[in-house]
């Protein structure tokens, strides 16, 4: 009780609550512009919390993903453009529906559906959190180990592109993080007799190149916006009728949506599809999906921002990651002292009970800004291109400067920003390489004690049973994802055989 | 005729390359007396995992090699005015932009974040289709906002350059 107290004055108090204004107005512009992502506002937020007190710090970044996820409905509804690639699920039924005029109920419903599946993901969260971590406190480097390699498995197989695409971005995020002085014997790593790389990659710079400067290079000079076809009078009228309507299907989402955002490494991109298409399937009228029907919005809306919340059960409990925007706000709490793991719940549990409160404070705030961003949707619009691409370089070079005072940042930020361009041309998926840059130094210090234990023995590994049991799930998914692959690799050549 | 996704293909071999050097710069750290395991043994492990991946790339891309990718739009390029035929700066944009931030990295540590942002910011401007104008304006209010926010806001130095 005593440290629920303890978290109220930690997020009650002038700065934090102005930082979550200030950053769900940020998330909110970012988000609803067309090509910006919620990650690229998570991903130059972050040199300013290098500056802040922790809970201020993630307030900001919650704050800033919960408005981005929910505002990137926007664009999806009135241009047909996903703002993120969880709202593409449904982005065909929620433009249909504009263009039926019933853009205020579409975006209604991505609101409010948003605020009551992040709510419930949030008691999820509050619920399960506690009881994992005391389950957790068991867990030794073999189980941390093999918990990690299976949330970097599933984030890098279940990516965009294939097992090698996505292996190997997952390996270059690894290989980054390599770079540097040896944890164990203080060897200098891949370092080229570069002075600077001899305390590593910071994950900032890599990450602001990664998302941002590569997200403006691929955008580039010729996306210009179209005027939205339709007004949004009243964004809320009918929501409540329709969402008491398909009353299950938001129940379901969130549930759903609570379960996949909670596993290690998955994220909740993959659990909006899943209730789509899970919607879909149970539906009286699965013919009507995808000319604007709310059914499946409902659902996969829900499920988003449930997923959103859980997903940092894996990231606060255990330190791993379930997506990008959770890998770079484990990278913050390392900044920030705050080392995520059983600890930060059982040794300092007002610092938990402070992120879920500015969770219950970000989803609350959605209901009045996403009412006055769907009013304002034209406007948001209407912001030139050339302006904003600069104002974002700009901050870019600033940020990638200021965490070590020096343009070895820069040029960190622009090397990486460039290959991220390039692998994502090719299809390959950029979160990965994030949670490598991340988790690497996780993994490898858990690998090291590990192997140092069991005397070099790779078996030694599953040896203990927890250990034993995540080991083999990796193995298996693996095994799943690789059969996978080499069947779709040899399928297409026996059709072309055929044709020839 | 064979057709080959060039860019898979150089980025196969790149990540092969690269593979293979990592793993043989690993093999070459040696563990200390007395200890099982060396700063070698992770970057072995990932060096050997990206070169075997790299070839499986590798592999996929040759036999992909008369498959045509998907061309499927995620959203309606004509809403957005994106299917109008790219022009000369378009094509330029992204290369001009880089050597904008390179330009940035060389001249901010002796002209100083104002007067190097300012000059960034016009250029991005006018090289994204804004006028002259909306450039100087937009270049002086943003580079201003920008120092006060980290200067006087979040007390981080920005390069001051020679004059201080």
């Amino acid at each position: 009780m005593n440290a629920f107290v303890e978290a109220l004055s930690l997020v009650f108090n002038l700065e934090t609550l102005l930082v979550i204004l200030a950053s769900a107005i940020f998330g909110l512009f970012v988000g609803a512009l067309p090509g910006l992502t919620a990650t690229m506002a998570t991903a130059l937020l972050v040199p300013l919390t290098f500056y802040m007190a922790p809970i201020p710090a993630i307030a900001a970044i919650i704050a800033s993903t919960a408005m981005a996820i929910t505002a990137g409905d926007l664009p999806g509804t009135l241009l047909r453009i996903p703002g993120t690639p969880a709202s593409a699920a449904y982005v065909e039924d929620s433009y249909r529906m504009a263009q039926k005029g019933q853009a205020g109920l579409a975006i209604g419903i991505g609101v409010i559906g948003s605020v009551l599946g992040g709510l419930f993901g949030f008691v999820f969260l509050m619920f399960t959190a506690p009881a994992l971590a005391k389950f957790a406190l068991g867990f030794s480097s073999f189980e941390y180990f093999w918990l990690a390699v299976l949330g970097l498995s599933c984030a890098a197989l279940i990516s965009s592109g294939g097992v090698a695409k996505g292996g190997l971005s997952l390996l270059l995020g690894l290989l980054i993080a390599q770079v540097g002085v040896d944890p164990l014997t203080g060897t200098p790593r891949f370092t080229f007799g570069v002075s600077e790389l001899t305390g590593g990659i910071s994950f900032i710079p890599a990450m602001i190149g990664m998302f941002a400067l590569a997200e403006v290079m691929r955008t580039g000079r010729r996306f210009r916006l179209g005027v939205p076809q339709a007004n949004v009078r009243n964004p809320f009228k009918g929501v409540l009728a329709c969402l008491w309507k398909y009353r299950k299907n938001q129940i379901r989402g969130s549930v759903i949506g609570s379960l996949i955002g909670a596993l290690p490494g998955v994220g909740g991109d993959l659990a909006a599809w899943v209730t789509y298409s899970l919607a879909k399937k149970t539906s009286k009228t699965p013919e009507l999906f995808g000319k604007g029907h709310p059914e499946g919005l409902v659902e996969a809306g829900a499920t988003n921002n449930a997923a959103l919340s859980s997903s940092w059960i894996p990231a606060m409990v255990f330190g791993i990651p379930g997506d990008a925007v959770t890998a770079i706000a484990v990278g913050v709490l390392v900044m920030k002292g705050m080392e995520p793991g059983p600890q930060l719940l059982t040794s300092n549990p007002q610092n938990f009970y402070a992120v879920m409160l500015v969770f219950v404070i970000a989803n609350i705030l959605m209901l009045p800004l996403g009412y006055i961003a769907a009013r304002s949707a034209r406007r948001i619009f209407e912001v030139p291109r050339a302006l904003l691409n600069a104002a974002i370089l700009l901050f870019c070079i600033v940020g990638s400067y200021s965490i070590n005072n020096t343009m070895f940042g820069v040029t960190i930020m622009l090397a990486l920003g460039v290959i991220a361009f390039f692998l994502e041309k090719s299809g390959f998926a950029i979160a990965p390489i994030i949670l490598g840059i991340v988790l690497g130094p996780l993994v490898e210090q858990n690998f090291t004690t590990s192997m140092i234990i069991t005397n070099g023995n790779v078996l030694g590994l599953f040896e203990r049973p927890i250990s034993a049991v995540l080991g083999i799930a990796t193995i298996a998914v693996w095994s799943l994802f690789i059969f996978g692959s080499v069947k779709k690799t040899f399928r297409p050549k026996e059709i072309a055989g055929e044709t020839l | 005729m064979t057709t080959v996704n060039r860019l898979d293909l150089v980025i196969s071999i790149l990540f092969t390359l690269v593979g293979g050097y990592v793993l043989a710069g690993a093999l070459q750290m040696k563990a200390m007396p007395g200890m099982a395991v060396g700063p070698g043994l992770f970057p072995s492990v990932t060096g050997a995992a990206m070169l075997l991946l790299g070839l499986v790339m590798l592999v996929q891309t040759w036999l992909k090699r008369n498959v045509l990718p998907p061309q499927e739009p995620l959203y309606d390029a004509s809403v957005n005015g994106d299917d109008e035929p790219e022009t000369l700066i378009d094509r330029l944009y992204n290369p001009l932009l880089l050597l904008a931030i390179l330009a940035v990295i060389l001249f901010m540590p002796v002209l100083g974040f104002l007067i190097t942002g300012t000059i960034f910011v016009v250029a991005m401007v006018l090289l994204g289709g804004g006028s002259w104008l909306q450039a100087i304006i937009f270049g002086l209010i943003m580079t201003g906002l920008t120092y006060a926010l980290f200067v006087y806001g979040l007390r981080v130095p920005v390069p001051a350059g020679l004059w201080g």
